[in-house]
């Protein structure tokens, strides 16, 4: 036995070892933390970044933080919504509570789930043109919304393992990630610089000064072509994707909410590979579709689906816009929205996008 | 708990240091506690139902004993045992119970050797109990004969230093062979199966191919981390799996895949039914009810079924060609046991196998058929078309060659140790060379292996 038990130790001590120094990168990059926490924190400005890399909660962390900060003017949408940032709009009262959002239904719930006096007096609603195709509705969870106040403890083996496979795949050194700074959570935002800013905008980090996330975006034709994740086909508006929005649309009025809403935008090239491909065709009906039902409530949408003054290189991948791209939203909004006239500066959002330098990346001279 | 996490390793290492620190004759006692510990976490019902299962069939093998030339008697313990299956596999609403496939069969086996007369019934209980829910063996096999191990449950080892190495390299082998190879390509072969009208035919072979590989190291996988378990805490357990894949025929491949069912079916099926001492047709029949029986004890969909039968047909064929198979290799001027014939038949039979898997793998015929049907589509013979097909299923450069680079590892090994098996093998070669592989499969794992490891594919028979 003893000969055993020695062989076994001189064999396991160096894998324990190892084991032990990336247990300690995972500590160290604050993935073990308490989720809700990291919210309020972050809320409170007291993280600069928060990035996990291996649980999302992102929904019940934007309820959080929107319940404490209590913004007058709320964002909310999809992860094609985080890019709104707090500096396009001239106001402190902002909070972007994009990604709490996966299907149209939750953002009603999501408002409902806030406390009464965290609720927005002005939203900016993203409404992505899937929530008005039929086989994407047709998913199984489609109609579920989140518990909101769940929390996903960590999984210290599960994330031990994570941290290895991607190490081997150059996502981080060591290193860096032992010398993660205090204020900023998470291995995405110690590795990569990627999370969630204070205001509640998502920060890129190195995907944004590289290539992008899915270079020459072919992710995204591979699921144009195999009608897929986001890109099934349709040729007409589903209904139910309307009634969706009515619901929506009903609470914020009951809450008294001014709704602005748009189409995000597709990469240009994108775009035109689904015209060209012609099983999209929903997508071009769409505003004609809602537009109508916006104006009997008294509320504004508009259709940004193709920005023609955005290049392909200013996107991270077919479907969403980098910084610059949203800035460019922003200055069209500046010029179209009538409810947030007050809160854009078209000409400095359009400097912004104009700005010299990486073509995903806006310096907002901090 | 999953051999392959951290909760059962703790258990794992809890259960041999209280194992080997007790003296011997509380060890059964000691096993006996662990393998109730590993169960309970399934559920109060399911232990429920293992106990009883346990119990009855211990009264069972005395009545079986005391009239052997009882053959209503011997064929009512049998039906009486496959009440539990039935159930669980076919009466809607029923809840699961884990192993149920595999300790049935361990307790028929039990209850046909005590009337065959090969072992007296179990006077001790606790030892019974044990044989029937041995827990490295209780969830995916293997069917361990009670012949084989009870006389060890009763007459336990004394700890053998070299045996326990070897056994430590199996589990790490067998981890391998699960984390690293099958629970990453069941990402990319899953897409394929899931929808083939979007994938090119090309996808859909390689994912059919890949299939055949996961399936093999997912269950191999678990079979060797059980033997490894077992043999840690001084059982001898017969192998499983004798590297399949490298059979020159169906009738082969069953001799090397999942052995200890394919004899049990063989000893307890086939056998009763008359075996080949019969006229052709009758052997041919004996063949495809064997092999029925096997498509419905792996699971009640009409693609096990299939499945089952497809390899009855198979074998059926391989007795009615044999001769003019041999006639055309005599034709052609090669010798049949030659390394080139011996290659063309290992291929022609893994074709064979991997068709039959498309059944296995598919959720119903429907889905099966569209897996067949997508495979002429785009195809062509080109080095881009190849790696389009990969592409499709999500393969990189990085992917490609970690995968590439592991499965030429584990074929690589297990065709040098084709004749004595992966551990005896292993046990032959220098201890630095040992220590080198063992410490080159668990960073393999560590940095490679699929970051949320899945269930075993076995776990739901």
């Amino acid at each position: 036995m003893k000969r055993f038990l020695k062989c076994a130790a001189l064999f396991l001590a160096p894998l324990a070892l190892l084991c032990g120094v990336f247990f300690a990168a995972v500590w160290r990059s604050g993935e073990l933390c308490d989720y809700e926490a990291g919210a309020h924190a972050s809320a409170a400005g007291e993280i600069s970044l928060f990035g996990l890399a291996y649980r999302d909660n992102t929904a019940s962390f934007k309820r959080a933080a929107a319940n404490d900060v209590k913004a007058d003017l709320l964002v909310l949408g999809t992860s094609r919504s985080m890019q709104l940032r707090g500096q396009f709009f001239d106001t402190d009262s902002f909070y972007n509570a994009g990604g709490g959002m996966a299907f149209l239904p939750q953002a009603a719930a999501f408002l409902e789930a806030l406390d009464e006096d965290a609720r927005p007096e002005r939203l900016i609603l993203v409404l992505d043109q899937y929530f008005f195709n039929e086989q994407w509705l047709a998913a199984d969870n489609a109609s579920s919304v989140p518990d909101y106040t769940q929390f996903a403890d960590p999984d210290p083996g599960y994330l031990l393992h994570a941290f290895f496979d991607a190490y081997s795949y150059g996502k981080y050194r060591i290193l860096d990630v032992l010398q993660t700074p205090a204020d900023v959570v998470g291995l995405s935002a110690s590795a990569r610089g990627a999370g969630f800013y204070p205001d509640g905008s998502y920060s890129y980090g190195t995907d944004a000064t590289g290539d992008g996330l899915d270079p020459g975006f072919a992710d995204s034709i591979n699921r144009i072509l195999t009608a897929s994740n986001r890109f099934e086909h349709g040729k007409v508006v589903a209904q139910q994707g309307v009634e969706d929005l009515r619901a929506v649309l009903d609470v914020c009025r009951e809450y008294g909410i001014e709704v602005t809403a748009f189409l995000p935008p597709y990469a240009p090239s994108v775009w035109q590979y689904m015209q060209d491909y012609g099983e999209h065709t929903y997508m071009t009906q769409i505003y004609d579709t809602i537009a109508p039902v916006f104006e009997e409530y008294g509320y504004e949408v508009f259709d940004y689906s193709y920005l023609p003054e955005t290049t392909d290189d200013q996107y991270l991948d077919g479907f969403h816009g980098s910084d610059r791209v949203y800035a460019a939203i922003c200055a069209r909004l500046a010029r179209d929205s009538q409810f947030l006239s007050d809160v854009l500066d078209e000409a400095r959002l359009t400097a912004l996008f104009e700005q010299d330098g990486p073509p995903k990346v806006i310096s907002f001279g901090e | 708990m999953s051999f392959t996490t951290f909760s059962f390793g703790a258990f794992f290492a809890a259960v041999f240091c209280v194992y080997w620190a007790l003296p011997q004759r509380l060890r059964k006692w000691a096993a006996l506690a662990a393998s109730a510990a590993f169960y309970a976490p399934f559920g109060a019902r399911s232990l429920a139902v293992l106990a009883l299962c346990a119990a009855a069939s211990w009264g069972m093998g005395f009545a079986v004993a005391a009239r052997r030339d009882s053959r209503a008697r011997f064929a009512a313990c049998i039906a009486l045992s496959l009440v539990p299956l039935a159930l669980v596999k076919y009466a809607p609403g029923m809840f699961g119970v884990v192993g149920v496939s595999f300790f049935t069969f361990k307790i028929i086996a039990y209850l046909a050797q005590v009337r065959a007369g090969e072992i007296e019934p179990e006077r001790d209980f606790a030892a019974y109990a044990l044989y029937v829910s041995f827990f490295p063996e209780i969830t995916s096999g293997p069917i361990q004969r009670a012949s084989s191990l009870l006389p060890q449950i009763h007459a336990p080892r004394a700890f053998d230093a070299d045996k326990a190495l070897a056994c430590g390299q199996l589990i790490v082998w067998g981890m391998f062979k699960k984390l690293m190879i099958a629970d990453n390509l069941a990402g990319y072969v899953q897409k394929a199966y899931d929808q083939p009208d979007l994938y090119i035919g090309p996808s859909v072979l390689l994912a059919m191919v890949l299939y055949s590989v996961q399936l093999y190291c997912d269950f191999s996988g678990y079979s060797e981390m059980a033997v490894g378990m077992a043999g840690l805490l001084g059982f001898d357990v017969e192998d499983n799996f004798r590297m399949p894949y490298f059979a020159r025929s169906i009738r082969e491949f069953w001799a090397k895949w999942h052995i200890s069912l394919s004899t049990f079916l063989r000893d307890y099926v086939y056998f009763p039914l008359g075996g080949s001492r019969c006229g052709t047709w009758r052997t041919a029949f004996n063949l495809m009810a064997t092999f029925l029986v096997s498509g419905i004890w792996h699971g009640t969909g009409l693609t096990f079924l299939v499945w089952g039968l497809l390899h009855g047909v198979y074998q059926v064929a391989g007795r009615l060609t044999r001769t003019a198979r041999s006639r055309a290799w005599s034709a052609l001027h090669i010798r049949e046991d030659g390394a080139l014939a011996s290659c063309v038949k290992a291929l022609v039979t893994f074709a064979l196998v991997t068709f039959a898997w498309i059944f296995f793998g598919a959720p119903s015929l429907e889905r099966a058929f569209d897996v067949l049907r997508q495979i002429p589509s785009g195809f062509t013979l080109s080095v881009q078309t190849a790696k389009n097909a990969a592409a499709m299923l999500g393969f990189n450069a990085h992917t490609t060659l970690r995968m590439g680079l592991a499965m030429a590892l584990m074929f690589g090994v297990e065709f040098l140790a084709r004749r004595e098996g992966v551990a005896a093998w292993l046990a032959k070669r220098p201890a630095a060379f040992r220590y080198a592989l063992c410490w080159a499969l668990c960073l393999a794992v560590l940095f490679w292996g699929a970051a949320s490891g899945g269930s075993f594919i076995y776990f739901e028979f």
